[in-house]
């Protein structure tokens, strides 16, 4: 009988543990299969149109490197991945050193988060990722730094958007390049703006003025934030305030009050609405149950402007401009020297400016480079795309994420802070407070 | 003799390495990552070994929310989902028409995907063109915002959880009801006994132990919800994390968080109370 | 209470289980539906108690018409073939169930449950569950529960049908001696001849819905209605051969058997039960092909022309295989047959 009651008792605690178990059985992906390393066609460097390097290439010719192939572990889908394949593809075809890149599908960022965390438990990162900066404080040190090969090896630094520049040198050495970039930016239905005379706020009395004829002529929300960390970080910035640093929050002051005030004022008067049961504004908006909202760059795909026009504007500012940047950069892990190198071909080429203009072009991701914006090719394209216009407007003050240990889940506090209080309906002091003690909880333990 | 059970050992044995490899050790090994604190699974690094995690458990608002919300999701669906199934089987159980086809229905939700049902019922508790509303609406009750207040995110859970629980439920009392001899139910009306007392005295006692496993079987899986609540909000946990239960905490800690020690220290204690309680539930069962 | 089954007749689409069947059963008597599988005596007794409703037809308990009345409210006790006892309640529980749901006082119940208990004697079992009971106890346990509420009528369905030889009888006799104790009307199903006729004050033998007769035992046995009837009861089986009648002589196969009877000439079925052959000086000579002895009787086989008889005798007789001996029939005990089974007499 004991016997049996001490088998139930395992029997029992299996079944607990089966839900952490499964999981953790993930367990250790080994890297997929690399398909043998067939070398490509070696063409001559001066036929090689303009997907390896143009200029500057005393460095290039002889660099030495050998054929090899490259892992690289991405998490774009549908046309994204497309357009990813067809550029790997041309570089493949194209490079004169015989490198392939492979390139492997890890499902969304989740998935690819966590496998890379479980293979740098096991030291079998790959070449190349997709990352954001907050996923990798865990295991900065496998990151290799790409510092000397910008410095010997790029065209011009300077040429990346600055934004994107600071968010890879968070770690304080460059990590990474940027790849698929996005912004936020307002949405709106410029059917209903034109009919009551609005046109797209551009700051934050603007947008009051505005969320004011919105409720009394058509009674509903004028905006709404599909993040609202996200929100939270460019308004304290808009207002010339401080976020967060590793010791704790930098918003308990005036003008952090000032911020969550205007943010209290606009939900309790029912100015903006949170996203809700609805999950995404784009169906919100697609409804014409929201006059506009803020939302990445690349929803723009998910509105559906049924008898309305959607006009898109850039963030609103107070005294400061700010735009929340997402999206990953590449990063490398290599440790392999010639290798190193050969990924390093392959980033260049992604990041040059026509690489970069037909991937925005082609994803509706944003380019990297200054000179891309500026190119006849894109703004050609801009002129019939309003999103990229909006984009463009404000990137000059692209904010990122913050990267350090404890900030995915100072943001997380941060959205489920406010959600609360705006639902307690509760007044700007108190939801100061909460924000504080929520982040100072986290970062100072 | 000896080599008859040498055999048997052998048939067993790839079995038992799954279950030791894929079970046991993680098992074992969460167990003892509950202790580490600091850790850092990848570099393997943790400050030191001790209570740390179970204090900073105990101290955490969400994990203390997380485990009332399971309690009382465990209270209310558990027996409601075993009261309403035993109806349906009962119902089902006696001659009425298209029984094949009503059995079906009921059986749907077992066989459908939780995600697909988690859309569908968020279809159903929107609040401004979901189906629940506007039947509330014929009885001249408001909008109520099922979703998006927190207080009503309990019940919804509830709601939705009892409707998909039922399934696997009347489904073996269904069985158990077939192994009633109906000379019983002959002998019962001859003896002039009221329904409800066919019900208690013969029908419940009948499939007693359908009943108990029902109740066993469903208190633990009720303490490891999380793909409703998954499925229910898109991957949140309720507005304002109102929802969060034990499971989900664990799931947020370990792979969005990377709080390894944490997660773990949590998901000894999920595995304790229903350590307890399924052991209290086997001895009230002998009892009898 | 007595009972009047009138026109009753039970209908599945085409066919028959009961088909217009007519009974008065008196008040007391205790009556016994005999028949093989599927003649409709259970269809019949499921009627009568209500749990099954008649295509046509009424029954009549006394003078009040119940043919659309509920089991429940009835008046009846039923045994089933199975017992059907509640398995999770006590011996106690179950006979003061009936009475419980009456809505009669708990204390009140239990004095009239151990009475009944005692009635049929199964004193000192009250607390024990029916799974703890011989097939014997059970049973009478079911009766207990039946009769506890003072019924009308007692119905029994095969009561005898899953008990072994030996309780068999001994039960009988319990029920017998229950019934006349009580004095309640009680019809009880079978097919088992010699149960019915040991216990039944009349029976009914039933064949496809219809009864063939219904007649106390005794005459039954001697004077059958039809060959259904004569074959049916008697073990071992009634004789039945196909004879000649010429100028009132009844031949078998050449052999003689009987002289002067008033019958026509013509051919005829015939029936000779074996205890009614007698050794005899004079007779008709036969050889014995087969002796077989059952503790008190020698049964055995032989043959006239290709016909084959079986004879019972006592078993001082010592007759072996392949003796010859004379036989004749006794007196008045050829049944005779018309061409559609119905009895001519007996010569």
């Amino acid at each position: 009988m004991k016997l049996k009651k001490g088998l139930a008792v395992a029997l029992t605690a299996t079944m607990a543990f089966s839900t952490l178990t499964g999981c953790s059985n993930n367990g250790s992906n080994n890297e997929t299969t690399t398909n043998g390393t067939t070398p490509s066609e070696t063409t001559s460097v001066a036929e090689s149109t303009s997907a390896t390097e143009t200029t500057g290439n005393a460095v290039v010719a002889d660099n030495g490197i050998e054929p090899c192939t490259i892992e690289f572990w991405h998490a774009m889908s549908n046309k994204q991945e497309e357009e990813l394949t067809a550029l790997t593809d041309k570089f493949n075809a194209e490079n004169e050193y015989g490198i392939t890149v492979n390139l492997t599908n890890q499902g969304a960022y989740k998935d690819l988060s966590s496998k890379l965390t479980a293979n740098a438990a096991a030291d079998t990162l790959p070449d190349l990722a997709q990352a954001y900066n907050n996923w990798l404080s865990a295991y900065s040190d496998k990151l290799v730094h790409l510092d000397d090969f910008v410095a010997n090896d790029f065209d011009n630094w300077d040429d990346i958007v600055a934004g994107y520049r600071d968010e890879n040198s968070q770690f304080g050495f460059i990590s990474g390049v940027p790849f698929n970039k996005s912004t936020y930016v307002l949405f709106y239905n410029k059917t209903m703006f034109d009919e009551l005379g609005l046109s797209a706020p551009l700051t934050w009395d603007e947008l009051l003025e505005v969320a004011k004829v919105i409720k009394d002529e058509k009674g509903i929300e004028a905006i709404g934030w599909d993040d609202l960390a996200g929100m939270f970080q460019a308004m304290l910035v808009q207002n010339g305030c401080g976020y967060i640093d590793e010791t704790g929050a930098l918003f308990d002051n005036e003008k952090g009050l000032e911020t969550v005030e205007y943010i209290m004022n606009l939900y309790n008067n029912g100015y903006a609405r949170l996203v809700g049961e609805d999950k995404y504004f784009s169906n919100v908006i697609s409804n014409q149950l929201i006059a506009s909202y803020v939302g990445s760059s690349t929803g723009a795909s998910y509105i559906t402007a049924d008898g309305w026009e959607l006009g898109v504007a850039p963030l609103v500012s107070n005294t400061e401009m700010a735009a929340n940047a997402a999206g990953t950069n590449i990063v490398m892990f290599s440790q392999d020297t010639n290798k190193q190198k050969a990924a390093w071909e392959y980033l260049k080429f992604l990041t040059s400016a026509e690489s970069t203009t037909e991937w925005a072009m082609a994803t509706g991701y944003l380019p990297v480079r200054t000179s891309a914006y500026e190119s006849e090719t894109y703004q050609t394209f801009m002129a019939t795309d309003p999103t990229s216009v909006a984009a463009y407007s404000q990137s000059a003050y692209f904010i990122s994420q913050p990267a350090f240990e404890g900030s995915y889940d100072v943001m997380t506090a941060i959205s489920n802070t406010l959600e609360e209080q705006i639902l307690n309906e509760a007044d700007a002091q108190t939801t100061l407070d909460a924000l504080v003690k929520a982040v100072n909880d986290i970062l100072q333990k | 003799m000896e080599k008859k059970s040498m055999k048997g050992y052998i048939y067993l044995m790839p079995a038992l390495i799954v279950i030791l490899l894929f079970t046991a050790y993680p098992l074992i090994r969460a167990f003892l990552m509950s202790f580490y604190e600091d850790y850092n699974m990848i570099s393997g690094e943790y400050s030191r070994i001790g209570l740390g995690n179970y204090k900073d458990l105990f101290g955490d608002k969400d994990f203390t929310k997380a485990l009332r919300n399971t309690s009382i999701y465990v209270v209310f669906v558990v027996p409601c989902s075993i009261a309403l199934s035993l109806l349906i089987a009962v119902l089902l159980n006696s001659n009425i028409k298209c029984q094949g086809l009503f059995q079906t229905i009921f059986f749907l939700p077992y066989v459908t995907s939780v995600i697909a049902i988690g859309l569908v019922w968020s279809w159903i508790f929107n609040s401004n063109y979901g189906l629940l509303n506007i039947i509330l609406s014929w009885f001249g009750i408001d909008k109520v915002q099922w979703l998006n207040k927190p207080k009503y995110a309990l019940p919804s859970l509830i709601i939705f959880s009892v409707w998909k629980s039922m399934a696997f439920d009347i489904l073996i009392f269904l069985a158990g009801l077939q192994t009633i001899p109906k000379d019983l139910y002959n002998a019962s009306r001859v003896d002039s006994t009221p329904r409800w007392r066919v019900f208690w005295k013969i029908t419940v006692p009948g499939i007693a132990p359908m009943i108990s496993y029902a109740f066993i079987m469903g208190f633990i899986s009720a303490f490891k919800v999380y793909n409703e609540v998954f499925s229910l909000w898109g991957g949140k946990a309720g507005p304002a994390n109102s929802a969060i239960t034990v499971v989900y905490y664990i799931y947020d800690k370990f792979y969005n968080s990377h709080n390894y020690g944490l997660a773990s220290a949590a998901a000894v204690i999920l595995f304790l109370i229903i350590l307890v309680l399924t052991i209290v539930q086997r001895m009230m069962g002998r009892k009898k | 209470m007595d009972i009047r089954i009138e026109n009753l007749t039970k209908a599945y689409g085409d066919f028959k289980a009961v088909d217009n069947m007519n009974l008065h059963i008196a008040d007391g008597e205790l009556v016994g539906l005999l028949g093989p599988s599927g003649c409709g005596k259970s269809t019949t007794l499921f009627m009568l108690a209500g749990l099954s409703d008649p295509t046509s037809g009424s029954i009549y308990f006394g003078d009040k018409n119940v043919t659309k009345v509920a089991p429940e409210d009835r008046e009846i006790g039923l045994v089933f073939q199975n017992y059907a006892l509640y398995p999770h309640m006590t011996v106690e529980e179950n006979i003061m169930f009936p009475l419980i749901n009456r809505k009669v006082k708990k204390a009140e119940a239990r004095e009239r449950a151990n009475e009944m208990a005692k009635l049929v004697q199964l004193d000192g079992l009250m607390k024990r569950k029916p799974k703890a009971l011989s097939g014997g106890q059970q049973q009478r346990v079911a009766i207990a529960r039946a009769l506890v509420k003072k019924p009308e009528v007692l119905l029994l369905d095969e009561p005898l049908s899953n008990l072994d030889a030996k309780l068999r009888i001994e039960t009988r006799e319990e029920i017998r001696r229950i019934q006349q104790e009580v004095k309640i009307t009680t019809i009880f199903v079978t097919h088992d001849q010699e149960e019915a006729m040991s216990i039944s004050d009349r029976i009914a033998v039933m064949k496809s819905g219809i009864v063939q007769q219904y007649e106390v035992p005794q005459t039954m046995y001697l004077n059958p209605d039809n060959l259904f009837v004569a074959q049916f009861l008697g073990m071992p089986q009634v004789n039945t051969f196909s004879v000649e009648v010429k100028s009132g002589n009844i031949y078998c196969n050449g052999a003689l058997l009987r002289s002067g009877c008033e019958l026509k000439d013509g051919t005829y079925t015939a029936g000779i039960r074996p205890e009614s052959f007698e050794i005899a000086q004079d007779g008709i000579t036969v050889k014995a092909t087969h002796v077989r002895m059952t503790g008190r009787d020698l049964l055995i086989h032989f043959s006239i022309g290709d016909t084959e008889f079986r004879i019972l005798v006592h078993s001082d007789l010592s007759i072996k295989e392949g003796d010859e001996f004379t036989i004749r029939a006794r007196k008045n005990q050829i049944m005779i047959f018309d061409a559609d089974e119905k009895s001519l007499g007996k010569f």
